[in-house]
Formats: C-alpha cells, sequence, structure tokens
C-alpha cells in the first residue's frame, strides 16, 4: 500500500510519514498543494492524506482539481476546523473521509487501510489465500496457524498479492504500490524483496506460492 | 403583532382626528346655516313691516289706520303667512291680520319696542306654534306716532323644518364619512408601514451565518427609505466583525490544533512499538518543543483577550528607558551574533517614562525577533530610544533592520491577529502571527502607538510612548 502525504507542517508529516512506514505502508511526503496535486494525478496511489489548510492551494482545491481530472484515488482530508460547514465542504470538494486534528494516529491509520481497500473486492481487513492468513490491522501473518515474521516491506509485498490473487503483477506495479519515489529507478529492489519473502515463506506451506512469470517480467500469487 | 398594533393605534389616531375634526365643522355647518335661515325670516318680517308701514296713515285727531281703515294683509307680496296688528301704548290693538295673534301673546315685544327705536327681534311660542315676532314703533318707520307699535310675526316651522333635515343628514354623514376614513386610514397605514413590516420580515429570516445578505430595499428616500439603508449599513458593520470574529477563531483553533495533532501523532507514534531509549529522548524532545509552542499561543492569547476585555492594565512604575532597552536588546545578542547580525544601540543618555517594564519587554522581545529573523546575515539591526523630536512628553523607540520589510498587500492587516506573510512558513518556524498584535495591544494599553515606518528601507518599527 502507497500513500501520500500532503502537509505542510513539517513535524506532522514526518511523524505520519514514520507512523506509516512502520505499518508497512510505504510513504511520500509533499508540503504544498500544486505539488500534492501534481502527485497525485500522476502516480497510483491507494490513499491520498491531504491536510486542508495548504500553502497556494489549498486541500479543498486540490481535491476539486483531482476529481475533475477524473482522479478517483481515496482522499482523506485533515482539518483542524471542525464546524459542519467545513466538514461539508471538505466532502462536497470530493473527499472521501475527514479526520479532525488532532487525532489517534491509529484512527488515521485504520481509516486510510479502510480508504485503500475500497477498490478492492475483499474489503475485511484480514486476507486468506490457501494456508495464508494476513491480517492488515494486527499487522500479522499466519501460514497454518502459525506466524510469520515478516519486515514491513515485505508484508506490504505480501499484501498487495493477497489482494489480487492469481493475477499477473509486473515489477512496476508492485513498485509503484510498495515503495514511495525515494526508491524509484532501484531496478532490482522487487526481485530482492520478493527472494527474502519466498526464503521466510519457504519452511511453510506457503512454499512456493509465488511464482515468476518467466517473459513478462511479472509475479503471480498461485 | 407591534406592527399589527402600530397600524392600528394610527387609524385610532386618526379616525379620533378625523371625528373631532369632522364632528365641529358639522355643528360649525348647522349652527351658521340656522343664523343664515333666522337672518332670512327676520329679513322677510323687516321687509313686510317696512312694506305695512309706508301704507299707514296717522291722520288727524290721532287716528292711525291702514290704507284708511283696511284690515293689515295675512301675508307677504310672496305669499308667505305674516301676521301683523298694530297697538298703542294702552295695549289697544288698532288694527290687525286675521291671522294675529292676541295682544297679551306679544305685549312683552311691544312693550320693549315702545323704549327705543330700534327693531326687536324675539322668538316665541303662541298658541303652541315657534313665531318670530319683529316689533318696532312706527315713528321709527316714519309712519306715525311713537306711541303706536307695528308688530309682525311668521311662523318658523318650515325653518325647524329645514334645519332638522340638515342636523338629519349630518347626523348621518359624518359617522359614515368617519368609518370611510378610518378604513382608508387603515389601509394607508397598512401601506405606509408595509416598508417596516418587510424590514422586520427580512430582519428575522437573517440568522448570523447569512450576515452577507441586505434587505436592499429600494425605497425611496424618505424616512423608511433611510430606515432600510440603516439597517443594511448595519448588517455590514455585523458582517464584518462576525467574519473577523469567525476567521479569528478558525485561526485559534486552528493554531490550538496544529501543535496538539503534532504531539499526539508523535506519542501514538512512539508507542506503537518498543524503542530504544535515544528514540524515546527524541520524541520527548519533540514534545517539550510543541509544549513551548502551545504554551506561548496559550500566553499570547490570554494577554490579548485581557486587552480585548479592557483588563490589561499597565503597571506605571518609572521605567528608565535608555537601561530598559539596553538591558532587552543585550539579552538578543548572542542570538543575533549566531545568526550573524550586529546589534547597535542609539540610546538618550537618560529619560524615564512610567509604564510597565515586563509588558514593555515583550514588545521589545516581539519587534527584535522578526528582526533577526528577517534581516539578512551580516546586517546589523538598529534599536533607537530617545525623546520626541520637539515634544518631550512622548519617547520613540525604534527597531529597523535591513531585511525585505514588510509586503505593500501584508501591511494593512499588519497588526492583526494570525496575520501572516505565507502561512505554512510562519507555522513552521514557529510564529503563530500573533506577536505584533500582541505587542501593539501593549503599547496602546500604555496610550501610545506601534507603527511601522513604511518609508524606510527595511522593517522598522515606531514605538510611541507617553513619558
Amino acid at each position: 500500500m502507497r500513500v501520500l502525504v500532503v502537509e505542510d507542517d513539517l513535524r506532522l508529516a514526518t511523524n505520519l510519514r514514520r507512523g506509516f512506514e512502520e505499518s508497512g505502508i510505504a510513504v511520500d511526503v509533499v508540503d504544498n498543494g500544486s505539488d500534492g496535486l501534481q502527485a497525485a494525478a500522476g502516480t497510483p496511489f491507494d490513499v491520498v492524506v491531504l491536510d486542508g489548510m495548504l500553502p497556494g492551494l489549498d486541500g479543498y482545491e486540490v481535491s476539486r482539481a483531482l476529481r475533475s481530472q477524473h482522479v478517483s484515488v481515496p482522499i482523506l482530508m485533515l482539518t483542524a476546523r471542525d464546524s459542519v460547514e467545513d466538514r461539508v465542504r471538505g466532502l462536497s470538494a470530493g473527499a472521501d473521509d475527514y479526520l479532525v486534528k488532532p487525532f489517534a494516529f491509529a484512527e488515521l491509520l485504520a481509516r486510510v487501510r479502510a480508504l485503500g481497500r475500497r477498490h478492492l473486492d475483499n474489503r475485511s481487513a484480514v486476507l486468506e489465500h490457501g494456508p495464508v492468513r494476513l491480517d492488515t490491522d494486527a499487522h500479522r501473518v499466519s501460514v497454518g496457524g502459525s506466524d510469520v515474521d515478516l519486515t514491513a516491506k515485505e508484508f506490504a509485498i505480501l499484501e498487495y498479492f493477497l489482494h489480487h490473487p492469481g493475477r499477473v503483477l509486473t515489477r512496476t506495479q508492485i513498485e509503484d504500490h510498495v515503495w514511495n519515489y525515494d526508491f524509484a529507478g532501484e531496478s532490482n529492489l522487487v526481485e530482492v524483496y520478493i527472494a527474502r519473502l519466498r526464503r521466510k515463506l519457504a519452511p511453510t506451506a506457503a512454499h512456493g506460492m509465488i511464482e515468476t512469470l518467466r517473459g513478462t517480467g511479472g509475479y503471480r500469487l498461485k | 403583532m407591534a406592527l399589527r398594533g402600530t397600524r392600528a393605534r394610527l387609524t385610532l389616531t386618526y379616525a379620533a382626528v378625523f371625528a373631532v375634526v369632522a364632528g365641529a365643522a358639522a355643528v360649525a355647518f348647522y349652527l351658521y346655516t340656522a343664523r343664515l335661515q333666522l337672518g332670512s325670516v327676520d329679513d322677510s318680517l323687516t321687509a313686510q313691516a317696512q312694506l305695512l308701514g309706508a301704507s299707514i296713515d296717522s291722520g288727524n285727531g290721532g287716528q292711525v289706520s291702514f290704507q284708511g281703515g283696511q284690515p293689515l294683509p295675512a301675508e307677504s307680496s310672496q305669499g308667505i303667512a305674516i301676521a301683523a296688528l298694530l297697538v298703542d301704548s294702552t295695549g289697544t290693538v288698532l288694527d290687525s291680520s286675521g291671522n294675529a295673534p292676541a295682544y297679551r301673546a306679544i305685549a312683552g315685544v311691544a312693550t320693549q319696542a315702545r323704549a327705543t327705536d330700534s327693531a326687536i327681534y324675539q322668538t316665541l311660542t303662541i298658541g303652541g306654534v315657534s313665531e318670530r315676532v319683529r316689533a318696532q314703533r312706527l315713528s321709527a318707520m316714519g309712519a306715525g306716532p311713537s306711541t303706536v307699535v307695528l308688530v309682525v310675526s311668521r311662523s318658523t316651522a318650515e325653518m325647524q323644518s329645514t334645519l332638522t333635515t340638515i342636523a338629519v343628514l349630518l347626523a348621518t354623514t359624518v359617522p359614515l364619512l368617519i368609518v370611510v376614513a378610518s378604513v382608508l386610514g387603515y389601509i394607508v397605514a397598512g401601506r405606509a408601514l408595509r416598508p417596516v413590516r418587510r424590514i422586520a420580515a427580512a430582519a428575522r429570516d437573517i440568522s448570523e451565518h447569512d450576515l452577507n445578505r441586505r434587505l436592499d430595499m429600494q425605497l425611496p428616500p424618505d424616512e423608511l427609505g433611510e430606515l432600510g439603508a440603516t439597517f443594511d449599513a448595519m448588517l455590514a458593520r455585523l458582517d464584518a466583525s462576525f467574519s473577523a470574529l469567525r476567521r479569528f477563531t478558525a485561526d485559534a483553533a486552528h493554531e490550538l490544533r496544529a501543535p496538539l495533532a503534532v504531539m499526539r501523532s508523535e506519542v501514538d507514534v512512539a508507542l506503537a512499538r518498543d524503542r530504544n531509549a535515544a528514540d524515546y529522548r527524541d520524541s520527548l524532545v519533540s514534545l517539550a518543543a510543541e509544549i513551548e509552542r502551545l504554551s506561548r499561543l496559550a500566553d499570547q492569547l490570554l494577554v490579548l483577550a485581557r486587552a480585548d476585555a479592557g483588563a490589561l492594565q499597565p503597571q506605571r512604575e518609572p521605567v528608565d528607558v535608555p537601561d530598559f532597552v539596553e538591558d532587552v536588546v543585550d539579552r538578543w545578542r548572542t542570538l543575533g551574533t549566531q545568526r550573524g547580525l550586529t546589534l547597535v544601540t542609539h540610546l538618550a543618555d537618560s529619560g524615564h517614562l512610567r509604564g510597565d517594564a515586563d509588558l514593555l519587554r515583550r514588545v521589545l522581545d516581539n519587534l527584535l525577533a522578526n528582526a533577526l529573523e528577517h534581516a539578512p546575515q551580516g546586517t546589523a539591526i538598529e534599536v533607537s530610544a530617545a525623546p520626541a523630536p520637539g515634544d518631550a512628553q512622548w519617547w520613540l523607540i525604534t527597531v529597523a533592520d535591513s531585511g525585505p520589510g514588510v509586503a505593500p498587500e501584508l501591511r494593512d492587516r499588519l497588526f492583526e491577529r494570525f496575520a501572516r506573510a505565507d502561512p505554512a512558513r510562519a507555522r513552521n518556524s514557529g510564529g503563530a502571527g500573533l506577536g505584533l498584535a500582541l505587542a501593539a495591544a501593549i503599547v496602546e494599553a500604555h496610550g501610545g502607538t506601534l507603527t511601522l515606518d513604511t518609508g524606510a528601507p527595511g522593517a522598522r518599527f515606531v514605538v510611541r510612548l507617553p513619558a
């Protein structure tokens, strides 16, 4: 899962980045509206976390601009204003959800995950495929009932596979959904992490579930 | 409801005034008509008396007769029944018409007439009929001896009936007129009050959420037009102050919640998993910075709230101005040096003002903090304190930097709360935009002014304080 955070308060942005990354979510942070608009329109983020009050283009304008460009990425607005008018303004500008500052990070995380699942067939927080069971909220993976210890990135890759079982996922798709801009271009990153993930799954019943498709440069969850 | 009352009251007042005026006019008209009628009866009596008098002969030996002993005629030449009789001083009727009253009925009038040359008029009831009687002695008419009186009389029944008709007519039409006038008055009052009603309805509809609405009544420029315009002007002022208040509340909410959001996220993320001591320390350091930011904000808001409530009462103690300014500037020198800035003071040799040193220190601190933030590295910040030229009642304390100055679009609202050149930049550098508002409030509480010298190349603030 990959999230764009548009927040001009550096301290809050830093905390959000850290919190998301530690939860296995790839994060890109921009600190103004026009950069946010450009990033959200050009990259397939799963969720955009948008501060309402931004220098230049404010959050409402960014949201409206994205919707008018038919970018349907789920948007969660952060706002310091909690009047009914402000909330209505956010939602009518095209936001899917909002949180009033100050908010509990756990709530932000849960809402971001719920928004990220919205376009998927399986919207539950627990993903299951054969013997594999992945709980996105609790951040736990078990195969055949026994826990497997995965890093945030490995977890994110497995989650992405579990959302699209049986489908071919290209390296670029995986990269776009699991890594942020900082890693763009490191071409063998996906291979390295998939190798690690396979190694951790090898001793379990999920052995060999992620197959490499020669020629397409992609992978598939059997 | 009150309007309904006003309309009814207007109508009632109008109806009452109209009734009094119309009633008085009716009574006056009646009295005037009665007088005219009586006058015309009297005229007919006079004419008849003169006509008769011309034909009365007074023969030798005091013999008085009408046309040589003819009976007096019973009617005038116009055919009006007018009785006539001639009586002498003994009460003897010398001659009379067929319809003449008995002597005793008119004896009083005849006696009065005998004593004067003027004609005597009286209205008498004779035989149950109201009669107008005229008596005059013959000598006054040049027709005979002064002892003989010619009496003529005419029934007033015709006159009475005319007057009764007029009275009935007035008694029925005047109340009717009053009713019609009241109805018209009610309608006119309603029309006149309609704009008031519209103003009231519009005022009722306008809540605090749509103060941007105006009545815009398009009324003629009369009293009600003025009321509408006044109302609109009041709405405009309300709108402005509500907007300012709303903006302030929203800004204050934002400024209070932003650090809270940072603190909450810091704590939540730190507690999300076990961390080492260094990580926890980092989190605590970051929290301390946010607490500092919140405390400063709370403090500034409190002082401003006190100033708004008129409760910011500065102590009035003697402050040695050069010492005080030098002391405040000294505290900033270290930070200035770190940023490659020189702090230069130009101070008067001595002098005092009466004020609150703690509050005034905050003013200078704010101005110096701004200057240190905006001055380019390697330049000097100049602070001066001197009595105002030509007016020793005032002190001028100035803080000037050679930075970019204040952008023209910000100058107007520079001293407003939460005014910032760039919201994002200021938020990360820690200022909420209250410093100058606070400084201005403190200076004003001292009876002074804080202004920006727009003629200076950089930003130059001038504090003017009473000595």
